[in-house]
């Protein structure tokens, strides 16, 4: 079970995100996708509100509970009624002098949002007009500034401090003691996983950790076996190729595996009752933009594999995010 | 290795209507979708775990309402199965082949399942050969290599070999069982088929996907065309004739040891490349002894999807 832990901050929630339906696709799923790879617990509603759709009963509790609500303020979003209605409603909640509403023009001039909104025209947390991961920056730089007490600063749930960690100490070894310490990241990440071998050593060759799964009516354990990469390594190298780093680290895979195959009686004194069959994840650097040439050279590469996988730390956090959410009862 | 996050992340109309919308569950002998029936009701969708596509994470016309896999990245997947030992466990009429046979193995051993096969007449070869190959002897090595002592009371007695041809013995005798079968193989002639050459077949890698719900009989043509690209024109070579009679042993054994089996996709494959198998026709067969369990070889149907109702989770 994934560890439950206590907010000490009055928020669930670091960031709900408040956006018209017509953003959703080009602006507020990858405004969310960049600050939840920094460890953020964004809200964001998915379905379009329709004008009588109970709003509070809704999504009142995700904004109360938010610390601060990005605001879109877009052409689409100046002709909606909700959009207004949510924004009175974060501006009702400052009235306790905390700073709540971060408003982000896309796709409007300072002049047209001020007309729209008039009671935020001295604010502006950023705009789209300088890409996305930028955007994402700065409105994480104001959430984790300890001073504004962030459910993210205040008491960081594991994806968060993982984040800190990956940014910090992005070497495999120093991952890896952070995951032995926070177990907890590595059963999000594998549905089932009735045990864990921290640094399984097979001949000459070692791996970073193994989690099994046992199918007892089969009477078979299952292994997936992990091998860490650097966090900050560059998924490909100048030429747009796959990095040299990763080929080394898959190589390693493919020779603990062929080394299990020939030693099979040695390999289950380390990992009991393990099968050549195993499955296998590399785990290095960050995710790439879905649709850049990085994400594409990945995607290609691991279509060469049928029983590995080359992931990011993003797999991770993801886990984490969505068992912290489960966990918050959404 | 089946990628589960593939799978969760799965969004298409299956064949019968349903739609597909993630992840039930993955046990050790199916994989279970949730879907919604054009009427809303909430089902899931389970099918063996051993499908090809599951492996090579493209999904094959018996899944879906209409064609979602591409060709060419299909044609491309299979040329970096070639020669991997252990296509017969991501293959779902191999690994049926492969249970099969050892259950009758584990019936009759490897003396009598030979000389039964001999005096079919047919078999002999064929099952010398399959015997020798890899699947079979890294699934008698996993059973040979398991831990003799038993972790708790219900550890004792283990069942192995699938849902369809299930093996369950003691632990030790298992093992032991394996240990002698394994020795008795390694004491038989290398047949002139090959066994250790089987994987490095492109047809074999290609007929597992054509029985396995890939390729209309239109696009056959093209893969004929891209198996002569990378392997040159199979007719040609100077193994054709050992090609031939592996594909031609692989075919008959599914015939001879599966009840329902798709070969005739095999087949039609192996004829666009040039290759005419001739078959027996099937018939029913039984290899075991009129007194034994007369289970072992009635063979379950080939598995399709079944529509379950009450399971599905919530999304």
């Amino acid at each position: 079970m994934f560890t439950i832990y206590n907010f000490t901050s009055m928020y669930e929630w670091d960031v709900f995100i408040s956006h018209a339906s017509e953003d959703t696709e080009d602006v507020a799923l990858p405004l969310t996708r960049e600050l939840r790879r920094r460890g953020l617990r964004v809200w964001i509603d998915v379905q379009e509100l329709q004008l009588g759709d109970p709003l509070y009963e809704r999504i009142g509790d995700p904004l109360t509970h938010s610390r601060f609500a990005v605001v879109i303020i877009s052409p689409n979003s100046m002709t909606k009624h909700w959009p207004r209605r949510e924004m009175n409603t974060l501006l009702a909640l400052e009235e306790d002098g905390v700073k709540r509403v971060l408003p982000v023009w896309h796709d409007v001039t300072h002049s047209e949002a001020a007309a729209a909104f008039p009671f935020i025209a001295d604010r502006l947390a950023g705009s789209t007009a300088g890409g996305l991961p930028a955007l994402a920056a700065t409105i994480a730089s104001i959430v984790l500034d300890p001073r504004h007490q962030s459910p993210a600063t205040v008491d960081p749930p594991p994806s968060r401090r993982l984040v800190s960690h990956l940014e910090e100490h992005p070497d495999p070894a120093s991952i890896r003691q952070f995951l032995q310490r926070n177990s907890s990241l590595i059963e999000a990440l594998f549905r089932h996983c009735d045990s864990v071998v921290w640094s399984p050593v097979f001949g000459e060759l070692s791996l970073d950790l193994a989690v099994a799964e046992a199918w007892r009516s089969a009477s078979r354990t299952i292994w997936s076996l992990v091998v860490l990469g650097r966090a900050d390594e560059a998924l490909t190298n100048a030429a747009g190729e796959i990095s040299p780093a990763i080929v080394a680290l898959t190589e390693r895979v493919q020779a603990i595996r062929a080394w299990i195959a020939t030693h099979l009686e040695d390999a289950r004194q380390v990992l009991d009752e393990i099968e050549t069959g195993f499955s296998a994840a590399v785990i290095v650097g960050r995710r790439p933009p879905p649709d850049s040439t990085a994400a594409d050279v990945l995607r290609s590469y691991n279509d060469q594999f049928f029983d590995l996988r080359v992931r990011t730390y993003d797999w991770l956090i993801d886990a984490a995010l969505k068992a912290e959410d489960a966990k918050g009862n959404r | 290795m089946i990628d589960e996050e593939w799978l969760s992340e799965l969004r298409f109309e299956a064949y019968g209507g349903s739609r597909v919308v993630g992840l039930a569950g993955l046990g050790s002998e199916h994989v279970v979708l949730k879907a919604i029936e054009p009427d809303g009701e909430e089902i899931v969708l389970k099918t063996s775990r051993q499908g090809l596509g599951f492996h090579i994470r493209e999904l094959p016309l018996y899944l879906t309402a209409k064609k979602e896999y591409d060709l060419g990245r299909v044609n491309d997947k299979l040329r970096q199965l070639v020669g991997r030992d252990d296509l017969d466990e991501m293959t779902m009429e191999y690994d049926r082949l492969a249970c099969s046979v050892l259950s009758n193995l584990h019936l009759q051993g490897v003396t009598v399942l030979l000389m039964r096969a001999a005096a079919m007449g047919l078999l002999e070869n064929e099952m010398t050969a399959f015997l020798q190959s890899p699947g079979i002897r890294r699934r008698l090595q996993h059973w040979a290599a398991m831990r003799a002592e038993a972790n708790d009371i219900t550890d004792l007695i283990i069942r192995v070999n699938g849902a369809h041809f299930p093996i369950a013995d003691e632990r030790i005798e298992l093992i032991q069982w394996a240990k002698a079968s394994l020795k008795a193989i390694d004491a038989l002639p290398m047949p002139a088929l090959r066994p250790d050459l089987l994987t490095k077949n492109p047809l074999y890698v290609w007929g597992a996907a054509a029985m396995d719900g890939f390729f209309t009989d239109d696009e056959l043509p093209a893969v004929a065309e891209y198996i002569e690209k990378h392997f040159g024109r199979l007719t040609d070579r100077d193994d054709c004739k050992l090609l031939l009679d592996q594909v031609s042993a692989i075919a008959q054994l599914l015939v001879f040891f599966l009840e329902e089996t798709e070969v005739d996709r095999f087949v039609k494959l192996c004829a666009e490349c040039g290759f005419i198998l001739a078959l027996l026709p099937k018939r029913p067969v039984n290899l075991a002894d009129d007194d034994d369990d007369p289970d072992v070889d009635v063979e379950p149907r080939r598995p399709v999807w079944q529509r379950l109702r009450g399971l599905f989770s919530g999304r």
